[in-house]
């Protein structure tokens, strides 16, 4: 299983720490980086990459957000994008165009992409707007990797 | 009950949090429920969002919000004196949208609609824009009902 301490990553210093216990792991992780409204989880083996938004969901917060996860995307280059929206409490129609610039993208480099943990009033808004029927939501109690039904910190 | 208050703030897109969360502190007083006070928080967001991106387009203006309860119902203005909307009938077509590029979906109006009662769009090219939303908030058993702190934390 995988755990993080106190310690974990500060994408401004660069400094952080992952501990493992047991032996489940199943590749390389890049670990969560945290500070600002998102942290994210790399699976190097599987080529996927999970992104866990923190806060709400305005047009101020989704500038940053969409700065943030394009520079992942085009890094890693992911075969699955996962958003967890389990922090997110609020989100208007900023986040609609903010995760499908984010589906072009993934999908442009051969990637599909994925939401999970949506709650009943963010779930309105992507149920509205046919987000859903583009990008499907997922149960991650449903997955085989334990890294993905792992949560962050 | 009757109630009234009035806001003005700078065209910031770091100001909508603080124009949602004024509104929803101020209906509280009629024990919303969570659904109530997030949909009124996401309507707000949404007309006051439209004045910084295409009432004002990121230059600076001022945005006016005035809310009135009168009885059990909610009456929210959202003001700009920005560009103004050629043509509203279009404007408020689900998806349309004059900025894609900017990665809007052109929901916003679509979701005033759908999460208030009523929406009114007086708008005139030049000269700036009024949004006028109305919604009714239902009478609950008080085990359903929100603290003003749960309102604002929700
Ligand atoms: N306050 C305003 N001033 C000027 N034009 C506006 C204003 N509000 C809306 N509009 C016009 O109406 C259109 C539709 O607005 P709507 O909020 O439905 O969609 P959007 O803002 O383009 O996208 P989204 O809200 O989904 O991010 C806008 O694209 C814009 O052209
Ligand atoms: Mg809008």
């Amino acid at each position: 299983m995988l755990s993080l301490e106190n310690n974990v990553g500060d994408i401004e210093t660069g400094s952080f720490c992952l501990t493992f216990e047991g032996t489940k792991r199943t590749g390389p992780i890049v670990p969560i980086i945290t500070g600002g409204s998102m942290e994210y989880k790399y699976l190097e083996n599987q080529k996927i990459l999970i992104f866990k938004i923190t806060e709400e969901i305005d047009e101020f917060k989704a500038k940053e957000l969409r700065r943030k996860a394009d520079y992942e995307i085009e890094r890693f280059m992911p075969k699955r994008v996962i958003f967890d929206f389990n922090r997110v409490s609020f989100m208007d129609s900023s986040g609609i165009g903010m995760i499908i610039g984010r589906y072009k993208q993934t999908s442009m480099l051969g990637g599909k992409m994925e939401l999970t943990n949506l709650r009943p009033a963010v779930r309105k808004i992507f149920e509205m707007s046919g987000v859903l029927r583009l990008i499907p939501e997922i149960d991650l109690e449903q997955e085989e990797l334990p890294e993905l039904q792992q949560n962050f910190i | 009950m009757e109630n009234e208050m009035k806001l003005e703030f700078i065209s910031k897109s770091n100001n909508e949090a603080f124009a949602r969360i004024a509104v929803a502190a101020f209906v509280s007083s009629l024990d919303p429920t969570i659904e109530e006070i997030s949909d009124i928080k996401t309507a707000v967001s949404e007309a006051v969002t439209n004045s910084i991106v295409h009432g004002y387009e990121n230059k600076k203006g001022i945005i006016h919000i005035k809310c009135k309860i009168i009885n059990r119902k909610i009456y929210i203005e959202i003001s700009d004196n920005g560009k103004g909307i050629e043509n509203v009938e279009l404007a408020k077509q689900p998806l349309y949208t004059s900025k894609p590029d900017l990665e809007r979906s052109g929901m916003g109006f679509t979701i005033m609609e759908s999460f208030m009662d009523k929406l009114t769009v007086e708008s005139i090219l030049g000269v700036g824009t009024k949004i006028i939303m109305e919604k009714e908030i239902k009478e609950l058993p008080k085990s359903e009902n929100l603290t003003l702190e749960e309102a604002l934390r929700g």
